[in-house]
């Protein structure tokens, strides 16, 4: 016979004194995620029924089943444990969750139902628009941009920018107190005179963080709204997977629907400003800039992007047979747009000068870097992250330093300070992780029919959030073309893995795993 | 590094004549009597085909050999070994032999480049199956004499790997500890260490050559053959590398290659009768766990190919030789990421092959998900276990480290590689196929015919072959140590301009 | 006294020779005793932070209170419970970054310091020194450094072996630019006459000028030259502050600590330096270390045997110069035959500071490890014999010596015939039995 586990008995009892509510923390995040998103549906379906008014149904309708899910979910629950491993489980369910509901109104409105294409066809696409929407990747699967109504292109935005805002509050408020893949390096790092943490709880945290995340959205939308060529609807889409680094965009050429290089610019910075760390960001809205300047990972990063743009500039003109002009605008935009993970295109269309998988292979080489590469820590941005890459370069150079004097005493320094040991343990093991997950996505993708060019890339690309790869998966094209259904579904959930800096998502399936081991 | 087994014992009067000099310059000697050896006999077997030819190279081969030999009852070693002074050791007569081995091809007229020359030489030391000349036009001289540099490569590489890294780097995953008696080792000290491995590897050329002998080689091809197949070095006296070869050489190739891929201490212990530690090896069954799995991988995905050949492409990609039966270039996707994975994973520790090393990657592996688990439980005392026994932090720190720094010279490789016009996918398997001394890749074809690069590219895979044999370790240590120089030697710039103004 | 450690002991000896009264405190009775049969001193067991003890050890009618005991917080206290006895003056130890730094500058005056003495960072000034002159055992700056003084044991290759005084006067007429001023010979020091004739061996110490310090070197057959590569044997404070200097001046440095957390803790602080953890005395480690590459090996840790091993050791590998810190004066004599090339104590450097305190009139005072003689930096007072007389016709004492003498910012030698006036500073070089005489003729 089973005797009952102490845990057990007490959470039974618990039950009571809660009248009978579910004691779960990853439920309640669940629950208060869904609610928010369902507003974005509804608001969304409010523009469609005064716009366009095709797909309102199908928006108001989801609105309505995620509403009521959430809705139960966050009032019939209270948060259990803050573990670290039940909030990893949270956050990764969450994410998963919302993705997933997230994907409703691209069936109901039928998106994806062209003529010949099976429900499993559209179930993929309507998942991996959802997933590269909430992940900020700007991949899409979409080919017809013109059938779907004005609203639910909105709505298509609106995901990226709630992905952004999730991640803006995840990345500076909650992983690094969990101490996840390094990202309380910046919390040890952060300058200035106030404490790290920007209030003292972590919900206080999150609001002015979204504060920050809104005057930037706001900003970016102004500028394009008074820039010539961009109307009102144009300007808010853009801004909201701007500020999100997301990149998605309504118009079938992205940014390069506009082919305005006022817009361009004011784009370029709205990315960088999106791949900064938020919490610089907040202190400067208070008036405190110096932190800015005394950020050793933004110096880095500015550095890398101005190196890297001056690189494929110089390239693009002198190799790859474009007027100076020409490959300073695409150069620089490209390189903003793949280095802070977002994925916007200037492209006006096929073999033109924003199309850079036909561009010579020593720039497509740079552009595949930055696609691993990510922005700052605390930004939102994907990839590995700059301040992990310094880490990890300080690592191999120590390491090749000790072969030499195995017992000297080195330390890897960030800024002024030194890293801490573990810290430096946590960094490569991401890294390891990182490069086996990269492998093991090659390896399925290629092996669901992908070319060698296209798995590589679009497998670093979703991992790092990015949006285009190269070959046939460039920027003027769509993943429903290049990859087969099952390529697509791994390379929808790599983009969730990524996002969420791998571990989550991976140590989602541990209490599931422990449970099943302890069963057999 | 000597290739002259025992070393005669010094008399006290001797002795005391023999100049103190650091261990590169002995080792440099050593390098060169192996050398010599080499190439003198490639000359003396050479002489009824082209006399002129077996002449130049018989007597650059005797004059490497009295310089070495000169040298070697010359010098002492003195200095006790160091981290620094091995791999100083190593990049000295990296360098010695790959500009003496290019002299060889210039001289004997075989190519009136340089470049190409010294591609050759590089390649050959190297052990990377990457060639610039076409096999079929070379005297038997320069036939053996090629073969003779992938032969020499592959033992220096051995030595260094088995012998003089690990008794100085103290700790190498994949070398087994102590344990055991002290007849089983087959280091018990650096000398005996050194001649044991040579007398092995020598022995398993031999049994090679024989092997292929039987099955149907002419005299020539089977030593040419043998001498590439143990050294992991690939280069073939065909155009088509063994793909004109019957069933019979091809299964001789692929068992002796997996034996190439082997590690030493494996091979010895299953000699000295002890098939329990060879059972217990973990990284074995890893290693042919791995080529059985790409085996299965490349049959499954490719129509075309039947089991035999599947299996030659999969020992040859993970031993990282570089023979080609087919011409696997045209394999759908998923097979070529299988072999890519294969090829930079390679072959076990302690063998003449090269890449990350099997031991490695497992250990890695093993790494990952104990940073997962540390989330789960942040306060759990987790240990690295390999073979046995746990890895201590400076060894998981010089694995990760090096992980990083193998991963970022590829990245480096191919970038600069697509700077010379190459294209993506190309650059990056010719940056990690050349790390891991296998050699072709999808833009050489499965031949390794260095022509597809241009100038610029080859002298670029120059450095990068020799980078890959040496374990990257002696060239990065070399740009850090200047890196550090470089450092200090602005701020003494820095504070002689400020001197100077005030 | 407070303090009856290394630089307490030395100070006592020095002041009690001088014909002070000196009463020695200290908690530890061994020390007390080791002091008190040596020395002619009143020794008093007991904590200096102790009204009482202050007292029994008379300091009512105490001139001065040295406090330099290891501890920082006692040495404070100590000097503020002295301070309100009636002691006039007060020196104090303070070893602490924080306490020295601006932060802690009212903590200072409530004690009523009068003088802060660090021997870390004066021994590290004084290495520091050596390195500039790199070659000599002994360098001292007088004069705002116008005037400096080079003492090495002189090789028998150096030019100026084998030669009388006078010769090598006349060689360098008109004008001097250097004096030999002492000369170390066994176990004696004299201050030379120009009929002295130099020797294999002789322990020189050389008044000189600061531009013709290259000429000196080159005279005493040193090797000079700039520094590269530097070694630390040791991690202590006095390591710390002299890996930063060099550093700084883009010197290769490698430091060898053996306690990892401390080894960890300069990783952290210093950049552009290596550290390798082990004991200063594994061979391996400094093998490794290639310890024969550098051109100075420094061994600064608190045990003398481990340094002068590692010297020793240092010294056959290869090295160029070895310096080690020694804090038992006995060991002196064996060091220089055996190839450490330079040996210095903590309590030397601290000592002269006190010392130029005492002597309130002194604007510098150098003592040495080898040998008695001092050397002093006086200023002539108006209206005191030396005001416009001739050196000749001061009839000093044979164991002194005016050396040189600078005016107006110009530094000169003195010679027989040399005129000084009030407000020249003198550098004289003196036994200690004759320092009294030489100020009473100077002011």
């Amino acid at each position: 016979m089973r005797w009952l586990r102490p845990s057990e008995i007490s959470r039974s009892a618990e039950r009571h004194p809660m009248r009978n509510k579910w004691r779960s923390t990853p439920l309640k995040v669940l629950g208060i995620a869904l609610s928010f998103v369902s507003v974005g549906m509804f608001a969304t379906g409010v523009q469609e029924w005064l716009t366009s008014n095709r797909d309102t149904a199908a928006l108001f309708w989801s609105g309505c089943l995620t509403l009521s899910t959430g809705a139960v979910l966050w009032w019939r629950t209270v948060p259990g444990s803050t573990r670290s491993r039940d909030v990893f489980a949270a956050v990764g369910w969450t994410w998963v969750l919302v993705t997933v509901f997230g994907a409703v109104p691209y069936l109901l409105a039928g998106t994806f139902a062209i003529e010949g294409v099976g429900l499993a066809e559209q179930l993929v696409n309507s998942f991996f628009e959802s997933a590269s929407g909430y992940s900020c990747t700007g991949s899409t699967a979409l080919v017809d941009f013109d059938t779907p109504g004005r609203g639910l292109m909105m709505y298509r935005q609106a995901t990226q920018w709630y992905g952004g805002m999730g991640i803006v509050v995840l990345a500076v408020a909650v992983l690094p107190y969990l101490g996840v893949g390094g990202l309380d390096l910046m919390t040890a790092e952060a300058p200035g005179p106030s404490s790290d943490r920007l209030a003292p709880r972590v919900s206080e945290t999150a609001k002015r963080l979204w504060a920050a995340y809104v005057v930037l959205t706001v900003s970016v939308a102004v500028a394009l709204f008074m820039a010539p060529g961009a109307s009102l609807y144009d300007s808010v889409a853009h801004a909201l997977s701007t500020a999100s680094t997301g990149g998605f965009s309504p118009r079938v050429n992205s940014i390069g629907f506009f082919d305005s290089v006022l817009i361009e610019l004011i784009v370029v910075v709205g990315m960088i400003v999106g791949g900064i760390n938020f919490a610089h960001h907040w202190r400067a809205l208070r008036g405190r800039v110096a932190g800015y300047g005394l950020d050793p990972e933004l110096r880095a990063f500015l550095t890398i992007l101005s190196a890297g743009s001056a690189a494929v500039v110089v390239l693009l003109w002198l190799n790859g047979g474009m007027s100076l002009p020409t490959a300073l605008r695409a150069g620089i935009f490209n390189v903003v747009a793949l280095g802070t993970s977002t994925g916007f295109a200037n492209t006006t269309g096929p073999g033109t000068a924003g199309d850079f998988v036909r561009w010579i292979p020593a720039v497509q080489m740079i552009l595949l870097f930055f696609m691993v590469t990510g922005a700052c820590t605390g930004s939102t941005s994907g990839g590995i992250k700059i301040m992990r890459l310094q880490v990890l370069f300080g690592h191999s150079i120590r390491s090749i330093r000790h072969t030499r004097h195995p017992r000297a005493v080195l330390v890897i320094r960030h800024g002024a300070g030194a890293v801490r040991e573990d810290i430096v343990n946590r960094v490569a093991g991401f890294f390891v992780l990182y490069l086996l997950l990269v492998l093991v996505g090659v390896l399925l993708v290629s092996g669901f029919d992908g070319g060698l060019v296209e798995s590589v890339s679009a497998v670093v690309g979703s991992l790092g959030n990015m949006g285009p790869a190269l070959g046939e998966a460039g920027p003027t094209s769509a993943f429903s073309l290049a990859f087969s259904k099952p390529a697509r579904v791994v390379l929808g959930i790599y983009m969730v893995i990524g996002r969420l800096e791998i571990f989550p998502i991976l140590l989602m399936f541990a209490a599931p795993a422990r449970a099943l081991r302890r069963l057999t | 590094m000597c290739a002259v087994a025992g070393v005669p014992k010094p008399k006290p009067e001797r002795l005391r004549k023999r100049r103190i000099v650091s261990h590169k310059r002995l080792a440099v000697a050593d390098a060169l009597s192996g050398f010599g050896l080499v190439t003198f006999a490639a000359g003396i077997v050479g002489v009824r085909d082209d006399l002129a030819d077996a002449v130049v190279v018989t007597c650059i081969g005797t004059l490497a050999l009295a310089v070495g030999v000169f040298g070697r009852s010359h010098f002492a070693r003195r200095q006790n070994l160091t981290p620094g002074r091995i791999l100083a050791g190593l990049a000295w007569v990296w360098s010695v032999l790959v500009l003496l081995g290019a002299l060889v091809y210039l001289a004997t007229a075989t190519t009136t480049s340089p470049v190409t020359a010294l591609f050759e030489s590089a390649a050959g030391f190297g052990t990377t199956a990457l060639s610039d000349l076409d096999p079929v036009e070379l005297t038997t001289s320069m036939q053996l004499f090629r073969a003779g540099t992938q032969w020499l490569g592959g033992a220096i590489g051995l030595l260094a790997a088995v012998v003089s890294l690990p008794l100085v780097l103290s700790s190498s995953i994949y070398i087994p500890t102590s344990q055991g008696r002290r007849a089983d080792r087959l280091v018990p000290s650096l000398l005996v260490g050194r001649r044991r491995v040579l007398a092995l590897y020598f022995s398993l050329t031999i049994a090679c050559g024989v092997g292929y002998g039987i099955t149907g080689m002419t005299a020539l091809d089977a030593t040419v053959h043998a001498a590439t197949t143990l050294s992991t070095g690939g280069f073939s006296s065909h155009r088509d590398s063994l793909a004109s070869y019957g069933a019979g050489v091809q299964l001789v190739a692929i068992i002796f290659m997996t034996l190439a891929g082997a590690s030493y201490f494996v091979i010895w212990w299953a000699l000295r009768g002890r098939p329990r530690r060879v059972a217990q090896s973990t990284e074995l069954w890893l290693y042919l766990g791995l080529i059985v799995a790409t085996t299965s991988a490349v049959f499954f995905t490719v129509d075309s190919v039947g089991l035999r050949d599947a299996m030659f492409q999969a020992a040859s990609a993970v031993s990282t030789t570089g023979f080609a039966v087919t011409d696997w270039t045209l394999f759908p996707a998923a097979a070529l990421t299988v072999l890519l994975i294969a090829t930079a994973t390679g072959a076990m520790g302690a063998s003449a092959g090269g890449g990350l090393k099997i031991a490695r990657a497992a250990a890695l592996a093993t790494y990952a998900r104990l940073e997962l688990r540390r989330h789960l439980d942040p306060n759990a005392v987790l240990l690295v276990r390999r073979g046995g026994r746990t890895l201590a932090e400076d060894e998981i720190e010089r694995l990760t480290g090096y992980q990083i720094a193998h991963f970022g010279m590829c990245a480096i490789g191919a970038f600069l590689l697509t700077i010379t016009g190459v294209d993506v996918v190309s650059a990056l398997w010719s940056a990690i196929s050349v790390l891991s001394t296998a050699g072709p890749s999808l833009l050489t074809g499965p031949f390794g015919d260095a022509g597809e690069f241009n100038r610029s590219a080859r002298l670029l895979l120059i450095p990068g072959m020799l980078a890959g044999r040496l374990t990257i370790l002696p060239l990065l240590a070399a740009v850090v140590a200047v890196l550090r120089w470089r450092n200090l030697a602005v701020v003494r710039l820095k504070r002689i301009v400020r001197d100077g103004t005030n | 006294m407070v303090g009856a450690g290394e630089v307490g002991s030395y100070v006592a000896e020095r002041l009690s020779r001088e014909g002070h009264d000196v009463g020695v405190i200290d908690v530890d009775r061994d020390k007390l005793r080791v002091v008190d049969d040596a020395v002619d001193v009143l020794t008093v067991p007991g904590s200096g932070t102790h009204p009482d003890v202050l007292r029994r050890a008379g300091i009512a009618h105490a001139d001065l209170l040295v406090a330099v005991t290891a501890n920082d917080e006692a040495n404070l206290i100590s000097s503020m419970i002295a301070k309100s006895l009636g002691v006039r003056r007060s020196i104090v130890r303070i070893q602490a970054r924080e306490l020295r730094g601006a932060a802690a500058e009212e903590l200072r005056a409530a004690s009523g310091a009068d003088l802060v003495i660090d021997p870390d960072a004066e021994t590290a000034q004084e290495i520091l020194d050596l390195l500039e002159f790199r070659g000599a055992d002994e360098i001292a700056h007088m004069v705002n450094g116008e005037v400096v003084v080079i003492g090495a044991r002189l090789p028998s290759h150096a030019p100026l072996v084998g030669r009388r005084l006078g010769e090598i006067a006349k060689e360098f007429e008109p004008d001097w630019d250097f004096v030999v001023a002492a000369i170390g010979r066994g176990d004696d020091t004299i201050i030379p006459r120009s009929d002295h004739r130099l020797e294999t061996n002789d322990h020189v110490r050389i008044v000189a000028k600061r531009r013709a310090r290259r000429l000196v070197i080159e005279l005493l057959g040193l090797a000079g030259g700039n520094v590269r590569r530097v070694m630390l044997l040791g991690g202590g404070r006095t390591a710390e502050i002299l890996a930063e200097s060099l550093a700084g001046s883009g010197v290769e440095v490698v430091v060898v600590e053996r306690n990892p957390v401390r080894a960890r803790e300069l990783a952290e602080n210093l950049e552009d330096v290596l550290l390798l953890e082990g004991e200063i005395t594994d061979a391996d480690l400094l093998e490794e270390a290639e310890v024969g590459r550098h051109e100075v090996v420094v061994a600064l840790t608190g045990e003398d045997d481990a340094n002068i091993l590692a010297c020793l050791y240092a010294k056959s590998a290869g090295a160029g110069q070895t310096i080690a810190v020694v804090h038992r004066l006995s060991l002196l004599r064996l060091l220089a035959d055996a190839g450490v090339d330079v040996s210095l104590s903590p309590r030397t450097a601290s000592a002269n500071g006190v010392l130029r305190f005492v002597r309130g009139d002194i604007a510098a005072v150098a003592t040495f490890l080898q040998g008695e003689a001092e050397i002093l930096e006086l200023v002539v007072t108006k209206g005191s014999r030396a005001d416009g007389g001739l050196i000749r016709d001061l009839n000093l004492p044979k164991e002194a010596l005016i050396a040189a003498a600078v005016r107006d910012g110009k530094p000169r030698i003195i010679r027989g015939r040399s005129r000084l006036r009030e407000r020249d500073h003198v550098v004289v070089v003196a036994m200690p039995t004759a320092v009294d005489e030489v100020r009473g003729a100077l002011g």
